[in-house]
């Protein structure tokens, strides 16, 4: 325990010394993430092999008294993603040399020390305050970091929506924090009261709608594809990888700090994950921002990671705890196997996006060649959250989609329906998260250049390709090795089968170039029947490839057509775009806040501008006081 | 013995799968009457191409290279998984058929990736045609695999003989109707793509192949026909769950010809039919999800 509370303090110096205007102050920051991962890993995994508890107590000075902190195996699996993209983002952002990186320098690691230093105090803090310190922690840094390029109109909003989010957020969870603490004296989690179940009801649903926002459960998403964009690629691996899987860390946390849960709560958990990641995806597919692409991947992601932690609830509740038990090993797999192959994308996507400076994926193409690394990293990430064999995706979905199918035999109706449900979600994520990673891999990294800057970019500094291979890196060996762990089932099969695949394809491969070796080979263009006026803008781009599903999911999106005729005796050039955007955010939360905006509006004839009428307005509440007093 | 299974199932789709190419297509001739290509085309074809050189695009990256080798690869691992003669798979397990269905998405994943690969505008169409197609079958799929899983009990492939009879005569009829239809689109066939048509008109599989040649294409067409052989393995034995019952060896000539069956019925269904509107597909492939949906509905009905 005690080597967290150092690392806290070690983070939190790293950051404040990286202000110093000393030489050499970028470093101390840079080797802050570092050090607390070298620090932590090793407690983490002797937690995760005893599955042992630590608890220590401290007696801090006013307002926190007594404050306790436990490190428990749900604090350990959250803890891997922090430490992990925590180093390997550090890590990156210390070999990006480029100018405009150099620039917010020491802000840059103050902040990002900060972030790791908050997440990892909401981690292990067993008491109220101390978590909501941590809590406020990370919002505050995070705002700060989301905010690097500031200069920017759209990174300024995208800033500002999140810091919105985040502060409904934060009042949401104070909220369900103070009913579950009731009239005691010190604020630990141990002395919580246990509720009744109408306030525990209350409760669950404050944090949820709390934590559910951070972890951008639709429809309180709203903040996440704006950030994550106008954040550089190493801040938004943290923020996707580490920071949203706190809010599921809370959205645990409560669940085990209540002891009786209600069926209906699975089924709230269950059916915003299956909206979140259905609708998370298909926004996905839509997107040709492929940061925002990402983002939206990300929303997915933890969709279906809810959808686990909602049928463990249920399943719970009708009396399999070893199904149930599984549901949450499978979404906890899935949490860390996501922040690996997230982060490994999207630190992927900040390596492309500085190298040619286009958002824009259909302006991209063939920079498989041109960036050999970067794409090769950046393909087997997009392999991985496809859920694709041997690679780490695959092994959380099949632990829920395996626990799923054990559901359907229970003889209650509402448990096999909340399990077909399941199994159609995931089943259609799987099949349209194919489609979206395709067409980020096949787009970006294949094919022909679409525009001067993806033709003209060149190769990363080598020292980018350690952080990204060590990620994809354990995207095999995790995808491989992983299965071993889960002794509840013939898992070691599924390593062995990978193994063979591997081995498989690759032997298949060399035969296949030994025997076009030996024939007579040629290299010529690509077949375009015997039409030869193509340019490389004739390839399909992205919108082309999803445009059958956009057209068929229309009424999820908000689609804003723009044309431009060209017309008149000189026509000018003519253009012609069409953009997917959230119907959630645009026609959802922008409507709501127009109309609190004009409500007031009008209101404003109180604030009037007179000193003699505040004045009487104070009178009058005195007045009101007083007669308040008297009866 | 499990590993016994293993061997005869590979070694039968390894031999036999090509086969089915030229039954189906004689039947198409035979409606159609004309005399059709012989039966073993597809053999001569594979062997015509291993001896062939190859023609590469400046375009192309490793990637097309890798996908032949992927798409074989993967659709031979998912073979070893397959039951046979009543007895599972030596590398079956709990969930196997979840593992199956993601094998399956490899090869395609690659396929695609090396469609797009070659910067084709054609190739392009039939890799977003592809996925789309994928996408929305791919909950049916889980769901027959669902009814496959719980009816015989276990949770894996080898529960496809784990019911000594129907029990339940709606689901799996329904079960296997889905599962046929799944067949045809996975394979891109009539109704649901034109492997005969002209390039830029239907072509949903063929048309992502179009620059591979040499042995590329041969490992590319038999990993295709093994893709078949597969499905239509899945067919016959949701179709005749009582298939497990027969002895050893008759059991591996029922299976040959009821996949043969399954290939004739390809062929009617394409002699008969038109390809249906490409707008159309999707709502054609909801049709499918209700039918396995239903089939669900009806077992798990008590």
């Amino acid at each position: 325990m005690g080597i967290f509370l150092f690392l806290i303090a070690l983070l939190l110096f790293c950051g404040f010394a990286s202000l110093l205007r000393i030489k050499g102050n970028n470093l101390i920051g840079i080797m802050g993430p570092i050090a607390a991962f070298a620090g932590g890993m090793p407690t983490v995994f002797t937690m995760l092999v005893s599955k042992s508890y630590i608890q220590q107590s401290i007696n801090f000075p006013f307002p926190f008294g007594l404050c306790n902190f436990e490190f428990d195996i749900v604090s350990a699996i959250f803890m891997i993603p922090l430490l992990l993209i925590g180093m390997t983002a550090a890590f990156y952002g210390g070999c990006i040399c480029k100018p405009e990186h150099a620039v917010p320098g020491r802000p840059i690691w103050f902040f990002f020390n900060l972030l790791m230093a908050g997440i990892m105090l909401i981690l292990v803090s067993a008491n109220t305050l101390m978590f909501l310190l941590g809590w406020e922690i990370m919002s505050w840094s995070s705002f700060f970091l989301i905010c690097t390029y500031h200069r920017k109109n759209e990174v300024r909003t995208a800033g500002i929506i999140y810091f919105i989010a985040t502060h409904i957020g934060v009042l949401l969870i104070i909220t369900a924090f103070l009913l579950l603490q009731g009239q005691v004296e010190d604020f630990n989690f141990s002395s919580f009261l246990i509720p009744e179940s109408g306030i525990a009801s209350v409760i669950f649903i404050l944090a949820l709608i709390g934590f559910g926002a951070k972890a951008g459960l639709v429809p309180f998403h709203v903040w996440l594809p704006e950030a994550h964009p106008a954040a550089p690629g190493y801040i938004s691996a943290v923020l996707s990888g580490v920071m949203c899987k706190v809010g599921i860390y809370g959205i645990v946390r409560i669940l085990l700090l209540m002891p009786e849960h209600q069926p209906w709560w699975g089924w709230i958990l269950l059916l915003l994950g299956a909206i979140s990641a259905v609708y998370g995806i298909i926004l996905a597919l839509a997107q040709q921002d492929f940061k925002r692409l990402l983002a939206y991947s990300t929303v997915e992601n933890l969709g279906i990671i809810s959808m686990g932690l909602g049928m463990g609830v249920l399943a719970a509740e009708y009396d399999m705890p070893d199904i149930s038990r599984l549901f949450f090993v499978g979404s906890a797999l899935h949490v860390i196997n996501h922040a690996i192959f997230k982060g490994l994308l999207f630190m992927a996507a900040g390596s492309i996006l500085n190298q040619t400076g286009e958002h824009d994926l259909n302006r991209l193409g063939g920079l498989l060649k041109r960036m050999p690394s970067t794409a090769t990293f950046m393909l087997i990430g997009c392999a991985a959250i496809c859920g694709l064999p041997p690679f780490n995706g695959f092994i959380g979905e099949f632990v829920i989609f395996t626990q799923g199918l054990e559901c359907l035999t229970h003889e209650s109706w509402y448990l096999p329906a909340a399990a077909v449900l399941m199994l159609t979600a995931l089943g259609l994520t799987g099949g349209l998260a194919m489609v979206c990673f395709s067409k980020l891999a096949g787009i970006i990294l294949l094919g022909e250049p679409r525009s001067r800057a993806a033709e003209d970019c060149i190769p990363v500094n080598p020292g980018l390709r350690f952080p990204l291979g060590i990620l994809a890196g354990l995207c095999l060996c995790l995808g491989i090795f992983l299965p071993l762990l889960l002794s509840d089932f013939m898992a070691w099969k599924i390593s062995l089968i990978f193994i063979i695949l591997i081995v498989l394809c690759t032997g298949l491969y060399f035969w296949r170039r030994k025997l076009a070796a030996s024939a007579h080979n040629r290299t010529g263009i690509t077949w375009d029947c015997g039409y030869v006026g193509g340019s490389n803008r004739i390839q399909y781009t992205g919108s082309g490839l999803v445009q059958p599903l956009t057209r068929f999911f229309k009424p999820l999106m908000l689609r804003k057509k723009s044309v431009k005729i060209p017309s008149g005796i000189f026509p000018d050039k003519g253009r012609w775009s069409i953009i997917y955007d959230d119907l959630i955010l645009d026609a959802g939360y922008r409507q709501l806040f127009d109309a609190i905006k004009n409500i007031c509006f009008k209101l404003r004839w109180i604030q009037s501008g007179h000193l003699n009428r505040y004045i009487l307005y104070i009178a009058l509440v005195l007045i009101l006081l007083l007669i308040w007093e008297l009866l | 013995m499990n590993l016994f299974i293993v061997f005869f199932n590979v070694a039968l789709a390894m031999l036999a799968a090509p086969l089915m190419w030229g039954i189906t297509y004689r039947v198409k001739a035979w409606f159609a009457g004309r005399h059709g290509p012989p039966l073993l085309q597809l053999y001569y074809d594979i062997a015509k191409l291993m001896r062939r050189g190859c023609v590469y695009s400046r375009t192309t990256t490793p990637i097309f290279k890798i996908a032949p080798a992927v798409c074989l690869g993967s659709v031979l691992v998912a073979l070893i998984l397959m039951p046979g003669a009543g007895i599972s798979s030596w590398f079956g397990f709990k969930g196997d058929l979840i593992l199956l269905i993601y094998l399956l998405g490899i090869g395609r994943f690659f396929m695609v990736l090396a469609a797009l690969d070659t910067g084709s505008p054609f190739e392009g169409m039939g890799a977003a045609r592809e996925i789309q197609f994928a996408a929305f079958i791919e909950p049916s799929f889980i769901l027959v695999m669902a009814v496959v899983g719980t009816s015989g009990g276990g949770l894996s492939l080898s529960s496809l003989f784990g019911g000594t009879g129907y029990h339940n005569i709606a689901s799996t009829i329904l079960a296997a109707g889905a599962m046929m239809m799944i067949y045809l689109v996975e394979n891109a066939r009539i109704p649901f793509d034109d492997p005969d048509t002209h390039l830029e008109l239907t072509m949903i599989h063929e048309v992502m192949i179009l620059d591979h040649s040499g042995p590329d294409l041969a490992l590319m067409h038999y990993a295709s026909s093994l893709k078949v052989w597969l499905y239509g393995m899945l067919v016959v034995m949701i179709a005749l769950p009582t298939i497990g019952l027969f002895p050893f060896w008759l059991y591996w000539c029922a299976l040959l010809v009821g996949i043969s069956l399954v290939a004739v019925i390809t062929g009617i269904i394409e002699s008969a039919m038109a390809r249906f509107a490409l707008l159309d597909i999707p709502h054609i492939l909801l049709g499918i999800f209700g039918m396995a949906l239903l089939s669900l509905a009806f077992l798990l009905y008590r």
